[in-house]
């Protein structure tokens, strides 16, 4: 109980520090201003959830393997909170969207995998209140399970393979590397208008 | 703005965290009810 307090009150501090640095650490952003901030929390929402839903697939294999109740309720717990957060992630993003595109939302391949993920671990969380027993109950959202996860990818590589209205990668290496490729595109596409004019 | 960043993805994934263990106990006690419920009846 005690360790359990703990990690509660460490979870709600360090939820307190990350709002306090999202509102008066980051710098003002150019051109979104304000709404931008909400960023932080969009982002930090659709990693948790993302990765929730990995442990949630992760205990749907182990217990299509060894058949141990555990795993099933791991796996449950794992998608309520992946739900929840995704959930966050689609009510942030059209927050944001509006000022910043003018449409609240767009069927991109990102936005709409995002609701296809939502719309499948709804159906896994209804699909266990529609079966009883629960060996079968754990096997068959188990086995669900493992399909609605093929979505994860998908909304993961929408914004690398497709192009979307979605923004790409803002930070990390591969922001670094969406930063010089389209600098090197940008410059290829100047030196083609230069040649055909010349 | 980075740093902000990666400390907001890191905190809710404290969060998310510490939800999962949570709402595991609660399974696992609903389960536990469930078996002694079942218990109960059979006797």
């Amino acid at each position: 109980m005690g360790k359990r307090m703990l990690l509660g009150a460490v979870a709600v501090l360090l939820v307190i520090a990350a709002a306090y640095g999202a509102f008066f650490v980051a710098p003002e952003e150019r051109t979104m201003g304000l709404i931008y901030r909400i960023f932080y929390f969009h982002v930090g929402s659709a990693w948790s959830g993302m990765d929730a839903f990995f442990v949630c697939f992760v205990c749907n294999l182990l217990y299509v393997w060894k058949r141990k109740a555990k795993y099933d309720w791991v796996a449950v717990s794992a998608a309520e909170v992946g739900l929840a957060l995704t959930t966050v992630v689609l009510i942030t993003g059209p927050i944001w969207a509006h000022p910043v595109w003018g449409i609240w939302w767009t069927w991109d391949a990102r936005l709409t995998s995002t609701f296809v993920l939502w719309l499948l671990y709804v159906s896994y969380l209804l699909l266990r209140t529609l079966i009883e027993e629960p060996d079968r109950r754990a096997l068959l959202s188990s086995l669900f399970g493992i399909f609605a996860f093929l979505d994860v990818p998908l909304v993961f590589g929408a914004i690398r393979w497709w192009r979307t209205q979605h923004p790409s990668p803002v930070a990390g290496r591969e922001a670094g590397w969406n930063r010089r490729w389209r600098k090197c595109c940008s410059f290829r596409c100047s030196r083609c208008t230069c040649w055909r004019r010349s | 703005m980075e740093k902000v960043l990666f400390f907001s993805v890191f905190a809710m994934h404290v969060l998310a965290a510490f939800l999962i263990i949570e709402r595991y106990i609660l399974e696992k006690m609903r389960n536990e009810v469930d078996v002694l419920q079942r218990e109960v009846e059979a006797l």
